[in-house]
C-alpha cells in the first residue's frame, strides 16, 4: 500500500476525530490545525522523495503506483500514483488546506460541522489527485461535490441557497458529460481486442480508435472544463464564490477548479490526443473568450467577491487555454499557472473574508482609505493584486509569460491572434485590480466606523503570510517547480 | 409419498413454518403473550433470513415448474434482509392504539406475500407465476388498508385493489394468449418454441405490461402515488422496495429465458418506457411536499433506472440489477425509517415540517441526509456505485444516448433530493420537531441501513459474487 | 551633430527644439525670480538654508564644468575609445539658437507686459492645444472609460447576468414549468389510471405488432 493513500486517510480521520469535539472550540481547532499540518508535511515530504526519485534515476510515468484489485468483473482497480503534475498539484491543496482552517478560526455557527464537510471536500480533492484508475477519479470528483452545496448553504452570505443549488447543479451537469466520457472511453479502449480498462496509463499505451475519440474527447472536456471555468459553462463561479465562505471559497476557487484543469489534461488530451489536436479550435476559442470575458466582466462589477470570481474564470481560462495549446512549454506555464493562480486567489479570498469579517461590506463604493486602518491586510492585497496582474517577482508573471511563450510557438495565424488576444487580457486584469485597490485602500475613508478596525489577528498573519511567502518564492525560484513539472511532460507521446 | 420435489425448495418451506407459528402463537396466545408477538416475529424472521443463507443445493423440481438456480436463491436472501428492516421497523406504529390489536395479522400478512414473491421469483411455469403474482398482490391489498379508519388507508387499498386487478386480467390475458401460440406453460418448453409472431408479440406485451404495474413504470404508474402516500409508512416502504425488486426480477428472468428471441422487440419497448419513467418521475417529483408521496415519484424514477441494466440483456446487466435492488432496498428502507420515526412521534410528514431537522435531531436528520445521497447517487454512499455499474451494464450494449439522458436525469433528481437536506440542515425553523429517541429496534434497523449504505460500495465481494451467478440472454 | 550628418530635417526639428527649451526656461526664470512681488503668499520666501544651498551650487558648478569631459573615451557603441572634437560650425549655430531664445524670453518676461498676450492671441488653436497638452490625457481616459467600461465591460458583465446565467436559469425554469404543467395528469380517479394503463398497453401492442 503507497504511502500516496496517507492523503486520504488522514483527512478521513480528522472526520472521524472531529466527531466526540462536541461544541469545544479548543479541540475543533486542535484536530484541523493537526491534519492540516500533518497533510502540509506530508506533501512537503512526498515532493521530496519524488525529486530523489528522479534524480536516482527512476523515469518510470507515475512513482509511488500502487494497485488494489476492486471490482475485477469491471476491471476497476483503486490505483494511485503520482507524477510531477500531481506532486504540484498536491502541494498546492495542502498548502490551501492548511491556510483555509486558519482563515476561519473563528467559523460560526456549527464549527465541528463546517471542518467535518471541509474534511469531506479535502478527501476529495487529494483522491482525484493520486488517482491513477478513471473510475477512482470519477469517485472522488463527485466526493468533492456534494460538501460545497453544504458548505455554502449552511455557512455562506447573500443568496446563498440560490448559489449553492446552482453551483451543484451545474457541476452534476458536468459531472454527467465526464462520466459519459469516461465510460466511453472505458469501452473503445477494449472495443478491439477485448482489453477494457479504466487505468490511465495503459489507456495512453494502447489508445483508442480516432472515430471514438471524436466523440467522447468534446464531452470530456466539457465535462471537465465545467469545473475549469470554460465559458459559457462558467456562470456557477461568480454567484458560487461570491455566496461561499471564505475558507470554502480558498478551496473552491483555488483547487477544485484546478480540477477542472488537471482532469482535461490527463483525461481529455493525454488519452485521446488525436481528437484533440482536430477539435482543438474549438475549445480554443471557447477558452480564449473565457479569458478576455472574465476580465471585462470583472471591470463591471461592485463587489470585491465577484471581482474575483470573474478573475478567477479569467485566469482558469488561461489555463486551459494554455493546456489546449498542446505543447511542452505551454503545458508547463498551465500547471504553474495552476499552482500560482491558486495560492494568488487563495489569497484574495481570504484577506476578502478578513475585510468583509470587519467592515461587513464588500461594496466598493462604500470602503475607502483602509490602508491606514488595517496596514497589514492593505499591504498583503495588493501584494495579491500585483501578483494577480503578473508583476514579475511573483508566480503571476512566471506562469503567464510560460504560456504565452508556449503559446506563440505556433506559427499559424489562427493561434498567434488568439494568443495576442489573451495576452490582451493582462492589461484589463490591471485595469480592474488597480481600480480596486485604489478606491478601497487609498483615498478617503468613506465610512467613519472604518476608521476604528482592527488590523489581522494573529491567526489571519499566519493564513496570508504562508500563501504570500509561496507566491514570492515560486516568482523568484520557478525552476523548483517548473522543473518539477517538466520532467513529467517530456515522456508523454501526446506531442 | 415422494417428498424430493419439495425439498429444493428451502426458502418457502422455512417461511411457511414461520408464517405458521406466527399464525397459531396470534390466534392462541393469551392477552399477555400477545405483546411478545414482535420480539418473537423478528426472532423468528431472522433465523429464517439466517438459514437461507446457509448453502442449499440448486436445480429445478415439480418437472420444471420450480426453478431455483444462485440467483434466484440469491434475490430472494435479499429480500429477506429488506423485510426484516420492514419488520423491525414496524414496531414504533404496531404499537400504537389503533392498530395494536391486530398487530399479529400483519406479520401474518406480510409474510404470506412474501411467499407470493418467493413462487413468483422461482417459477418455471407461467401458473407457478400468477399463483405466486396473486398471493403476493392480493394480501398486499389489505396491508395497504390496513388503518382501515383512516380514509387514506381505505382509499388506498380500494385503489390498489382495483389497478391489481385490471392489470392482473390483462396479464391473463397476456399468458392466455401465449398458451393459444404454443400450447405450453413451461418456461424451458416455450424458449425453445418462441417465434417473434404479432400473437406472441402481443402476448409478451400484456404480460409484461402486467408486471410494469408493479413496478411502476410510466405509463402504468398512476396507483404509485396515491396508494403510497395513503397506506401506512411501513407498508410503503415494504411495497417500493420487497414488491418491486420481486417483480422486477420476475420481469427479468423471463425476458432473459422465455422471450429470448424477441429480444430486439422487448429491449425497444424497454428503451422508451425507461425514457419516459426516468423523466416524467423526476418531473413529479419536483412538485412534492408530502414526504411519501415525494418518495413514490422517486421511486418511480428509481425503477427506470433498474429497467436500465435489464435492458441490458447480459449477465453483467443482471448483475448491476440485483446489486441496484440492493442497495437500494438499504437507501429506502433508511429513509422510510426516518420517515415512519417522525410520522410515528408527531404525525408530520411534510417536507416543511423538516426544515430545521438537524438542530434538534441530528442522528435522523444525518440517516435521512445518507439515504437521500444514495438514492441521488452521490459518492462514497452505494447509491454512486450502483448507478455506476447500472450505467456501464448499459453502455457495454452501446446505449450511450439513453445513459446520457438517464445522467442529465440524475441533475433533476439531485434537485429535489438536495430539497430535503437543504429543508433539514438549511432552513431555519421556529418550532422545529422536538428531539426525541426511537425504540431499539428503530435504531438497530437505521444503523444497519446506514451501515449497508456507506461500507456496501467499498465492499467489492457482493457484486463479485452477483456477476458470477448471473445469467444474460 | 549626428543629426546634421544624417538627415537634415531631422537636424532643423531638433535645432528648433534646442532653442525653444532656451526660451521656456529663461520664462520660467524671468516669471518666477524677476517681475513684481504680486502675490499673497502663504509663507514668506525666504533664502534656502545651506543644507540646501550647498548641494544646488555644487551641482551649478558641475553643469558647468561637465560639457568639457570627453566622453568618447569612455562610452562608445562598441566599446573603443573615440576621440570627440568641438565641430565649431554646429557648436556656433546651437549657441545662436538659445542666445535667441533667451532673447525672446527677455523681451516678452522681463518685466510685465502684454506681448505674451498679443502672441496667444496671434495663434490662439495653438495656445489651446498646447495649454490642454494636446489633450492626449483626454484621449486615454476616452478610451478607458468610454471604450473599455462602457461600450464593452458593461455590454459583457449584462450579457453575463442576463444572457448566459439568464438561460441556465431558464433551464431550470422551464424544467419547473414543464413540471407544473403536468400535475393535473395525476388526476386521483381511478378511472384515469385504468384509461391510461389500457391506452399505454394498445399503443406498445400497435407499434410492436402492427408496424
Amino acid at each position: 500500500m503507497s504511502f500516496l493513500s496517507l492523503f486520504v486517510i488522514i483527512p478521513l480521520l480528522m472526520l472521524v476525530c472531529f466527531i466526540p469535539c462536541r461544541s469545544n472550540m479548543h479541540a475543533i481547532r486542535t484536530v484541523a490545525v493537526a491534519g492540516a499540518a500533518l497533510l502540509l508535511i506530508l506533501s512537503f515530504v512526498t515532493t521530496y522523495l519524488f525529486l530523489a526519485e528522479r534524480s536516482a534515476g527512476n523515469t518510470a510515468e507515475m512513482l509511488f503506483t500502487s494497485d488494489i484489485l476492486w471490482y475485477p468483473a469491471l476491471k476497476i482497480h483503486y490505483s494511485v500514483g503520482v507524477d510531477g503534475i500531481s506532486v504540484a498539484m498536491l502541494l498546492l491543496s495542502s498548502i490551501i488546506v492548511f491556510t483555509g482552517v486558519f482563515a476561519s478560526w473563528n467559523m460560526n455557527p456549527l464549527p465541528k460541522e463546517f471542518f467535518m464537510w471541509f474534511s469531506l471536500l479535502s478527501i476529495g480533492v487529494y483522491g482525484f489527485f493520486i488517482s491513477v484508475d478513471l473510475f477512482t477519479m470519477v469517485l472522488f470528483y463527485e466526493v468533492a461535490l456534494i460538501p460545497m452545496y453544504l458548505l455554502i448553504g449552511v455557512w455562506g452570505t447573500g443568496r446563498k441557497e440560490y448559489s449553492a443549488m446552482k453551483l451543484t447543479l451545474m457541476l452534476m451537469g458536468g459531472s454527467a458529460f465526464m462520466i459519459l466520457g469516461v465510460l466511453g472511453i472505458y469501452f473503445s479502449v477494449g472495443m478491439d481486442n477485448g482489453q477494457y480498462t479504466f487505468n490511465m496509463l495503459e489507456i495512453a499505451k494502447t489508445g483508442i480508435p480516432i472515430e471514438a475519440q471524436r466523440i467522447f474527447f468534446p464531452l470530456t472536456f466539457v465535462g471537465f472544463g465545467v469545473l475549469g471555468a470554460m465559458f459559457p459553462f462558467h456562470t456557477w463561479s461568480p454567484d458560487g464564490h461570491a455566496s461561499a465562505p471564505t475558507a470554502v471559497s480558498m478551496l473552491h476557487a483555488g483547487v477544485l477548479m484546478k480540477l477542472g484543469g488537471y482532469g482535461c489534461f490527463r483525461v481529455a488530451v493525454s488519452l485521446m490526443p488525436e481528437a484533440a489536436h482536430e477539435q482543438s479550435w474549438i475549445f480554443l476559442t471557447l477558452t480564449g473568450i473565457s479569458v478576455i470575458y472574465g476580465a471585462f466582466g470583472a471591470i463591471r462589477q461592485k463587489d470585491l467577491k465577484y471581482i474575483n470570481a470573474y478573475s478567477s474564470v479569467s485566469h482558469c481560462g488561461l489555463v486551459l487555454f494554455a493546456i489546449l495549446m498542446l505543447n511542452e512549454t505551454a503545458t508547463t506555464g498551465a500547471v504553474m499557472q495552476m499552482l500560482s493562480h491558486g495560492l494568488m486567489t487563495a489569497l484574495f479570498f481570504a484577506l476578502i473574508g478578513m475585510i468583509y469579517g470587519r467592515t461587513h461590506t464588500r461594496d466598493i463604493r462604500e470602503m475607502g482609505g483602509l490602508m491606514r486602518v488595517m496596514p497589514f491586510l492593505s499591504v498583503s492585497y495588493v501584494i495579491a493584486g500585483l501578483a494577480s496582474l503578473g508583476l514579475p517577482g511573483l508566480s503571476g508573471f512566471v506562469s503567464e509569460m510560460t504560456i504565452f511563450v508556449g503559446s506563440f510557438q505556433h506559427t499559424d495565424m489562427f493561434h498567434r491572434i488568439f494568443t495576442i488576444v489573451a495576452v490582451s487580457s493582462i492589461v484589463i486584469t490591471a485595469v480592474y485590480i488597480l481600480r480596486v485597490v485604489g478606491k478601497i485602500l487609498y483615498g478617503g475613508i468613506q465610512d467613519e466606523h472604518h476608521a476604528h478596525l482592527t488590523d489581522a489577528a494573529w491567526y489571519e498573519r499566519l493564513a496570508v503570510v504562508v500563501l504570500i511567502v509561496c507566491i514570492a518564492s515560486i516568482g523568484l525560484y520557478p525552476s523548483f517547480v517548473s522543473d518539477l513539472i517538466r520532467g513529467s511532460l517530456t515522456t508523454l507521446a501526446i506531442w | 409419498m415422494d417428498l424430493s420435489n419439495y425439498l429444493l425448495m428451502k426458502q418457502e418451506m422455512s417461511l411457511l413454518v414461520v408464517f405458521l407459528v406466527l399464525i397459531l402463537y396470534d390466534l392462541l396466545a393469551s392477552e399477555k403473550a400477545r405483546k411478545y408477538i414482535q420480539p418473537i416475529g423478528c426472532l423468528l424472521f431472522l433465523a429464517h433470513t439466517v438459514f437461507c443463507f446457509l448453502p442449499q443445493a440448486t436445480g429445478t423440481s415439480f418437472s420444471g415448474m420450480y426453478v431455483a438456480g444462485e440467483a434466484e436463491i440469491w434475490i430472494k436472501n435479499i429480500l429477506n434482509i429488506g423485510v426484516l428492516l420492514m419488520l423491525m421497523q414496524s414496531n414504533g406504529w404496531l404499537s400504537g392504539k389503533e392498530v395494536g390489536f391486530k398487530r399479529g395479522e400483519f406479520y401474518v400478512l406480510t409474510l404470506l406475500t412474501l411467499f407470493g414473491m418467493y413462487l413468483m421469483i422461482s417459477s418455471g411455469n407461467f401458473i407457478l407465476f400468477y399463483i405466486g403474482l396473486e398471493t403476493a398482490s392480493l394480501p398486499m391489498a389489505a396491508m395497504v388498508a390496513f388503518e382501515k379508519y383512516q380514509n387514506n388507508s381505505a382509499e388506498a387499498g380500494a385503489k390498489y385493489m382495483f389497478t391489481a386487478v385490471f392489470s392482473s386480467a390483462i396479464l391473463l390475458f397476456g399468458l392466455s394468449l401465449l398458451y393459444g401460440a404454443m400450447g405450453t406453460f413451461y418456461f424451458s418448453d416455450l424458449a425453445a418454441l418462441m417465434q417473434p409472431s404479432s400473437l406472441a408479440i402481443m402476448a409478451m406485451i400484456l404480460f409484461a405490461v402486467g408486471l410494469f404495474f408493479k413496478i411502476s413504470l410510466v405509463p402504468f404508474h398512476f396507483w404509485t402515488a396515491d396508494v403510497y402516500q395513503g397506506a401506512p409508512t411501513n407498508v410503503t416502504a415494504y411495497l417500493s422496495t420487497i414488491s418491486k425488486g420481486a417483480a422486477v426480477f420476475a420481469l427479468m428472468a423471463i425476458l432473459y429465458k422465455v422471450f429470448a428471441t424477441m429480444a430486439f422487440e422487448w429491449h425497444a419497448i424497454l428503451w422508451w418506457i425507461i425514457l419516459i419513467t426516468i423523466t416524467l418521475g423526476n418531473l413529479f417529483a419536483m412538485r412534492q411536499t408530502n414526504l411519501k408521496r415525494f418518495l413514490a415519484f422517486s421511486s418511480i424514477s428509481q425503477a427506470g433506472y433498474i429497467i436500465l441494466s435489464v435492458m441490458a440483456g447480459t449477465a453483467q446487466g443482471m448483475a448491476a440489477t440485483i446489486y441496484y435492488i440492493l442497495v437500494y432496498i438499504f437507501s429506502n428502507m433508511a429513509a422510510f425509517g426516518v420517515i415512519s420515526a417522525i410520522e410515528n412521534k408527531t404525525g408530520k410528514i411534510d417536507m416543511a415540517d423538516y426544515n430545521g431537522l438537524y438542530k434538534t435531531n441530528p442522528k435522523l436528520a444525518i440517516i435521512m441526509m445518507i439515504a437521500m445521497f444514495s438514492l441521488g447517487g452521490i459518492p462514497p454512499t452505494a447509491g454512486f456505485f450502483s448507478k455506476f455499474f447500472v450505467f456501464t451494464a448499459a453502455a457495454a450494449e452501446g446505449e450511450f444516448l439513453l445513459v446520457f439522458i438517464a445522467l442529465l436525469n440524475t441533475i433533476i433528481s439531485l434537485y429535489y433530493y438536495l430539497l430535503v437536506v437543504k429543508a433539514m440542515f438549511i432552513t431555519t425553523n421556529e418550532h422545529p420537531i422536538e428531539k426525541f429517541s426511537s425504540d431499539g429496534y428503530m435504531k438497530l434497523s437505521l444503523i444497519v441501513c446506514l451501515i449497508g449504505l456507506v461500507l456496501l460500495g467499498f465492499t467489492s465481494g457482493i457484486y463479485e459474487y452477483l456477476t458470477n451467478i448471473s445469467f444474460g440472454l | 551633430m549626428a543629426a546634421f550628418e544624417h538627415d537634415k530635417i531631422i537636424f532643423g526639428i531638433l535645432y528648433f527644439c534646442a532653442g525653444l527649451t532656451a526660451f521656456y526656461m529663461f520664462r520660467l526664470y524671468y516669471r518666477i525670480f524677476w517681475g513684481e512681488t504680486k502675490k499673497e503668499y502663504h509663507h514668506t520666501p525666504h533664502e534656502a538654508p545651506l543644507n540646501m544651498t550647498l548641494p544646488l551650487i555644487f551641482l551649478a558648478l558641475l553643469t558647468c564644468v561637465t560639457g568639457f569631459i570627453p566622453f568618447g573615451q569612455f562610452v562608445s557603441s562598441n566599446g573603443m575609445p573615440f576621440a570627440t572634437h568641438i565641430e565649431w560650425s554646429i557648436a556656433s549655430l546651437s549657441v545662436l539658437i538659445g542666445v535667441i531664445g533667451i532673447l525672446i524670453a527677455t523681451i516678452m518676461y522681463r518685466k510685465a507686459n502684454s506681448k505674451p498676450d498679443k502672441v496667444a492671441a496671434a495663434v490662439r488653436p495653438l495656445y489651446k492645444a498646447s495649454y490642454n497638452k494636446f489633450w492626449f490625457d483626454e484621449g486615454w481616459l476616452f478610451v478607458t472609460k468610454q471604450l473599455i467600461f462602457e461600450r464593452v465591460s458593461r455590454p459583457v458583465a449584462w450579457f453575463d447576468r442576463h444572457i448566459i446565467d439568464g438561460f441556465m436559469n431558464l433551464l431550470s425554469t422551464l424544467t419547473n414549468t414543464v413540471s407544473r404543467r403536468i400535475k393535473w395528469v395525476q388526476s386521483g380517479e381511478i378511472q384515469d389510471y385504468a384509461w391510461a394503463f389500457y391506452m399505454g398497453t394498445m399503443v406498445i401492442v400497435i407499434l410492436m405488432v402492427l408496424l
